[in-house]
């Protein structure tokens, strides 16, 4: 074949060209540590690249709101452990003073405790966590329980609204609900007020009856004996214990989903990584020798277009 | 019966025929950088004979022609290299610019990440219903993706008005090539018809006609009056001393204004299938549109559904019935929020009931992006996303690829195109030296001659 001037310099240039441009990609390659940059550099890397992230923001997203959902029940929980507390309290006076050697004097100090372990049974049921009512079902802005209390002595205890309050969830994972709230007339006041499963309305049945010598206040004979009080609390008790253990389950089950998240994101993070960043080690390898076959390139093209039949014309 | 004027009158010819080599020999040295330049050779020839006694007697050298070494198949298949090289050229070009419009995919905050954000958004009202902070992280979040659909149309449409503008552009370039190759025709013919040989002119309507291959498909007819006749699409464009002009026509599109050719006499619309026009065409009429076809589904989708979830919820204000997006969206174009969340960050719905610690409605829009709303009920919109970038990564690929295979064949046919025309330094030293050395012989032989003559002279 015939070869020309022309043709050997541009084959010259189109060469340098091809290697400078692999250089030029690999240099990006290194400095950015990404391999990707463009749709077209690798498009099923890409799309990969794309869908693992947007997985991985997911997932970070469902930990936040576990983390949200947790506080919130361990806020629950704890409150939970101080009612239980309270009807402990409340069942020991109960006991004393249906003890027929307690005086009348006694009766009334323990009505007086009652009473403020009534007060702040309804502190509790309106307890609030970051601003919200954590009994008030969806109802988070309203205070849920409301007192009458002339002359300071509590006669009534009373749900705000309407019952049912409504759950509160968080998504923990794809369509995965989990409530994250006690709803206060379910854990109070079941079947409504002024019934034997209202804690407000035992407690102050109990206190009445403390009140008035040991003895149901006129009126009440049939509910307001201490021992069917007793029996009644009791039964209360037992339904806030399992409250707690729901609420126990409950966190830890979110618990164990952060784990689990936590270690899906880590293997995620990692297929990422595999997908989209520079392998540097061979990246390097690969500019090595791509730059030795360029300086290659242009130690030829300057031997074989240096000389011409005019060097060596006299 | 030879003579010593005779002898004298060879070596003239000798002298002035290797004087006419050596200055073609300048000639092509002098263009060894010309593009499209073809090398250029003298013909010689022995000149006519004498009929001696003794036999045949050669007069010397004459010379038939300077030819132009050249190979017209070899043009047919370059110009359809310059044809395909650049409508594959445009195209890829087109594609690197939309690719860049994506942007980067290693950095964040592209559409992909802001959709995956929009939805985190929702989830965290869910977490905090009551509360304006979320509330108002959210409708920032919603307002940037907004803008990024927006900057995406934006950008895809100025480009089609770019791709429009230099279709404009060259069509003009068209208009000024005919116009050149018409006017070569006849200088060609004028040279050609008196029995001269037009070589540097025809080079010359060689390279308009590759730049014309290069802007559009062209077909060729050679005239027996040596000049060439140009069809674009079937219709004619060069008529030997004639030229037709392209004109531009306005059409509405979707997105504006963009302009057709058409032919001036007779308004018919210029069929173009190959070279840049093809591709610029092709990426105006088609690719872009498409991808912004594509963009608006997604936003449709988006608005669609996000909009009727929140409508049926209530915001922290008891409100009900309210767009979050404009309703009035038609695409990626005007996608916005709708006035009344613009005005109150407690018209975002979150409740279902009413309730202000209720985040149904909020869970069920974040729920939306799980869903598979697109793609005939097989992708959720971050997929139909993914699909559509990776999708373009694939079309680029492709084109790069072509590209690369046309510019590889073309560089072929160059190189080819080059081995029999192109000038080579080294051939025209050799020649240089060896015309050279024929022109001192010669000038040897009249010295010769002279010594002969003054011999004879002396003799009387």
């Amino acid at each position: 074949m015939r070869i020309t001037n022309m043709m050997r310099v541009t084959d010259f240039l189109r060469h340098v060209e091809n290697r400078t441009s692999r250089l030029y990609d690999l240099q990006n390659q290194i400095a950015t540590g990404y391999r990707l940059h463009r749709p077209s550099d690798d498009p099923v890397s890409v799309h990969q690249a794309m869908l693992l992230s947007e997985q991985i923001s997911q997932n970070d997203q469902y930990a936040r709101n576990i983390d949200n959902g947790v506080s919130r029940l361990s806020y629950t929980e704890n409150i939970l452990t101080q009612i239980n507390d309270l009807i402990v309290e409340l069942d020991a006076l109960a006991l004393q003073g249906d003890n027929q050697t307690v005086n009348e004097e006694d009766l009334q100090a323990m009505a007086v405790q009652a009473e403020e372990i009534i007060q702040q049974l309804v502190s509790l049921s309106n307890s609030q966590y970051q601003g919200i009512f954590i009994f008030a079902g969806q109802w988070t802005m309203t205070m849920p329980f409301e007192d009458e209390q002339p002359g300071g002595v509590t006669t009534s205890v009373s749900l705000v609204p309407e019952s049912p309050l409504g759950e509160i969830f968080r998504e923990i994972g794809p369509g995965d609900m989990v409530s994250i709230n006690i709803q206060g007339d379910q854990l109070f006041m079941p079947d409504g007020e002024g019934e034997m499963t209202d804690l407000f309305w035992v407690a102050i049945g109990i206190r009445d009856t403390l009140n008035n010598g040991g003895e149901p206040p006129p009126g009440y004979e049939t509910t307001h004996e201490l021992p069917t009080l007793r029996d009644a609390l009791s039964d209360i008790r037992e339904r806030v214990s399992s409250f707690q253990s729901i609420v126990g389950a409950r966190v830890q089950r979110m618990e164990n989903v952060t784990n689990q998240l936590l270690g899906t994101n880590l293997t995620l993070t990692d297929a990422l990584s595999t997908v989209e960043d520079t392998d540097i080690v061979e990246a390097a390898m690969n500019l090595q020798m791509d730059q030795a076959a360029y300086q290659a390139t242009l130690n030829v093209g300057a031997m074989i277009m240096q000389p011409s039949l005019l060097d060596y014309l006299a | 019966m030879t003579t010593l004027s005779g002898m004298l009158d060879l070596s003239r010819r000798a002298l002035s025929a290797h004087q006419l080599a050596l200055a073609v020999v300048g000639h092509n040295t002098a263009n060894v950088n010309t593009p499209g330049f073809s090398r250029q050779r003298v013909q010689l020839s022995p000149s006519w004979h004498l009929q001696l006694v003794q036999g045949t007697l050669g007069t010397g050298v004459n010379v038939l022609g300077i030819e132009q070494i050249h190979d017209n198949l070899l043009d047919i298949s370059l110009r359809q290299g310059y044809s395909d090289f650049s409508q594959w050229e445009a195209i890829d070009g087109s594609l690197q610019s939309l690719e860049n419009i994506f942007g980067d995919v290693s950095d964040t905050g592209g559409l992909g990440d802001l959709l995956t954000e929009f939805w985190n958004g929702w989830q965290d009202v869910a977490n905090d219903p009551e509360n304006l902070t979320a509330r108002s992280a959210l409708r920032q979040n919603s307002e940037s993706l907004c803008s990024e659909f927006n900057r995406l149309h934006s950008q895809f449409t100025s480009q089609c008005h770019s791709h429009d503008q230099e279709i404009v552009v060259r069509a003009g370039e068209i208009n000024s090539l005919a116009s050149g190759i018409a006017d070569l025709n006849q200088r060609i013919s004028d040279v050609e018809n008196v029995g001269g040989q037009a070589n540097d002119l025809r080079d010359q309507r060689n390279n308009l006609l590759n730049e014309l291959a290069s802007i559009a498909n062209i077909q060729m007819a050679d005239q027996p009056n040596g000049q060439i006749n140009v069809y674009i699409g079937g219709q004619i464009l060069v008529q030997g001393n004639q030229s037709m002009t392209i004109a531009t026509q306005e059409r509405s599109v979707p997105n504006g204004v963009v302009h057709d050719l058409v032919w001036q006499d007779g308004g018919s619309a210029v069929v173009v299938s190959g070279g840049q026009l093809a591709g610029l065409i092709e990426m105006r009429d088609e690719q872009i549109p498409e991808l912004i076809e594509r963009l608006d589904e997604l936003v449709n989708t988006l608005v669609t559904q996000v909009n009727s979830v929140h409508q049926a919820g209530f915001g922290l204000n008891g409100s009900s019935g309210n767009n979050f997006f404009n309703p009035n969206t038609t695409g990626a174009g005007d996608i916005a929020l709708s006035g009344e969340v613009l005005a109150s960050l407690e018209v975002i719905a979150a409740s279902a009931s009413g309730a202000p610690g209720d985040n149904t409605t909020a869970l069920a829009i974040a729920g939306l992006q799980n869903e598979l709303l697109m793609e005939n009920g097989t992708a959720t919109m971050g997929d139909y996303y993914a699909n559509l970038v990776s999708e373009v990564g694939i079309v680029r690929q492709n084109a790069t690829f072509r590209y690369n295979q046309e510019q590889a064949s073309l560089e072929q046919l160059e190189n080819q195109r080059e081995s029999i025309s192109g000038v080579s330094l080294d051939e025209e030293m050799t020649n240089l030296i060896q015309y050279q050395q024929a022109y001192e012989a010669a000038a040897r032989l009249v010295v010769t001659v002279s010594q002969m003559m003054d011999t004879v002279i002396n003799l009387v």
